[in-house]
């Protein structure tokens, strides 16, 4: 059966395949009770517009530098927006006072302790076998 | 002004009293260009070489409660003849965080709030949100800089953002306070009494795709400006009546984004220049420009935009006749390139040069120096280098 499939959608199962592997995760502080997230509250929170959690705890976003690959890839897999795209939003936020953009960090290693150690906080990390401690948790974001 | 600030105070002294958590945010940007205007004095009178291009801004936001926030800007600006040099509050508002409708998110901005109902209007006082240095002038006229911005008064704002796509809708209701040398700016410099705006009256939508790649708005404005001359003046009482619809869209692509809003504005203006004097006209203009990525650190920038400020008269024939200026004070069409280099995070070194037919958007119709010195054709360019933080 498998023989019958065309060369598309062969790169399309490898492709696949190799970011279930390394998928992007989103992670947050283990005071964050939501277990997962919709799609459309993702790009609210990266994007600044949206700056509580829903029982009124202050969402601290953490991401990596916009030009870095792992950033690049967190905006492509999750958020399926363009870096540029999310710069512009924060602009947007942050220059008509209606809020905080991101704190970017050095490292991914500097991510995961700010978002374990930070109540209510999220950030992500690029590997889904990265590990990460106690104080944080992997929460799926579709 | 001080209304605002004692509403402002008493609004933030509640917001206190019901405080759970107090937090001082703030960030800034500084940026410094040299820029030319040549056979023309759209920047300068002396057409030099200059540094006329200075923008210092601090801003701050005072999270009193989860709910309220107190949020405000102030700036330092020098453009040249482009507007007015000195400082200026941009913007000082309380931000009210009013219960959801379903998943509808709704705020209220009291105070002088910031213009949110065209695609560059909220940060057009921001460097490094410009894509130019000079805006397009069909849309984002220079000489109403601060009128443009923002008003005291309130913006009510309600958004959802869905797997769906998403939605904003905005509605305003203010005026902004106009300087003795903006009224002369408008009227020419035989103005000797007051000009005040009665009003400004704003609604707007904008949509996101799902997929966030395309972005759709349209906005609708009214506003009466009227003048109160002096005890001796060349000048009447008058008003104009400002009725303005614009209609933008944006699309976004990997490595290149397309921009175009136009716009059309039925000027009524009665008094001013005779006891009967009335004139009912239709301004048009637009603009389309496009950005293409080289990569992470380069861009590179083209665009058209053009003007006229009766659509029945669109070679200015009519208007010479009017007001005996060059005809060409009746239209503008303006050609742009541009470059942006991003050297280092919040660092950014823009350049632009403009190729301009016709001086619509001048200052004053009665401003004899500017027609004097405004050929048919002329130039502008500018290098600006920002920090922000």
């Amino acid at each position: 059966m498998l023989k019958g499939l065309p060369l598309r959608a062969w790169s399309f199962a490898l492709l696949y395949a190799a970011y279930s592997v390394h998928a992007t995760d989103v992670i947050v502080n283990e005071s964050v009770s939501a277990q997962q997230l919709k799609r459309s509250d993702v790009r609210e929170i990266f994007s600044a517009n949206r700056q509580y959690w829903a029982d009124g705890e202050k969402i601290s976003v953490y991401v990596l530098a916009p030009n870095s690959a792992a950033h690049k890839r967190f905006c492509r897999e999750i958020l399926q927006m363009f870096p540029y795209q999310l710069e512009r939003l924060w602009n947007q936020i942050t220059y008509s006072g209606q809020g905080e953009p991101p704190i970017i960090v050095n490292s991914e290693q500097q991510l995961i302790e700010l978002v374990s150690t930070t109540p209510g906080a999220i950030g992500y990390v690029n590997d889904s076998t990265t590990k990460i401690p106690e104080s944080s948790k992997r929460i799926s974001a579709l | 002004m001080k209304r605002i600030i004692l509403l402002l105070s008493c609004c933030a002294w509640f917001g206190v009293n019901q405080s759970v958590a107090e937090e001082f945010s703030w960030h800034g940007y500084v940026a410094q260009g040299v820029t030319q205007s040549k056979d023309s004095n759209f920047i300068t009178d002396n057409e030099d070489v200059n540094f006329d291009l200075t923008e210092i801004g601090l801003n701050g936001r005072y999270q009193i409660s989860n709910g309220i926030a107190l949020v405000g800007q102030g700036v330092y600006l020098n453009g040249g003849n482009r507007f007015e040099t000195g400082g200026r509050l941009d913007y000082l508002f309380l931000d009210l965080k009013l219960p959801t409708l379903g998943d509808w998110h709704n705020n209220m901005h009291l105070g002088r709030y910031k213009n949110v109902h065209w695609f560059y209007s909220a940060t057009r006082d921001v460097p490094q949100t410009r894509d130019t240095a000079v805006l397009p002038q069909s849309m984002y006229l220079d000489s109403f800089r601060d009128i443009g911005l923002g008003s005291d008064g309130v913006l009510l704002q309600s958004s959802i953002l869905t797997d769906q796509g998403g939605w904003e809708l905005n509605w305003s209701y203010g005026r902004s306070p106009i300087s003795a040398d903006q009224t002369k700016s408008f009227l020419g410099d035989i103005a000797q009494g007051k000009g005040k705006q009665d009003y400004v009256h704003q609604a707007s939508v904008f949509w996101r795709a799902p997929t966030l790649d395309w972005r759709v708005g349209l906005s609708w404005l009214e506003s009466k400006f009227s003048y109160e001359p002096a005890a001796v003046d060349f000048l009447l009482p008058g008003n104009i009546n400002i009725e303005k619809l614009v209609f933008g869209v944006q699309k976004f692509a990997e490595t290149w984004e397309l921009t175009s809003e136009i716009t059309r504005t039925i000027n009524t203006l009665n008094g001013t220049y005779a006891p009967n004097f009335y004139t009912k006209r239709t301004s048009e203009g637009g603009y389309i420009q496009g950005r293409y990525f080289i990569n992470g650190e380069w861009s590179v920038l083209g665009r058209y935009d053009t003007t006229v400020l009766d659509k029945n008269d669109r070679s200015g024939k009519l208007l010479s006749q009017t007001f005996g200026v060059p005809p060409y004070f009746g239209y503008m069409d303006t050609y742009t390139v541009g470059a942006r280099w991003d050297p280092q995070p919040q660092w950014r070194v823009q350049a632009e040069y403009h190729w301009v037919n016709g001086a619509a958007r001048f200052n004053g119709l009665l401003n004899a120096e500017a027609i004097a010195s405004t050929d048919e054709n002329w130039e502008m360019w500018s290098v600006q280098v920002m920090y922000w933080f």
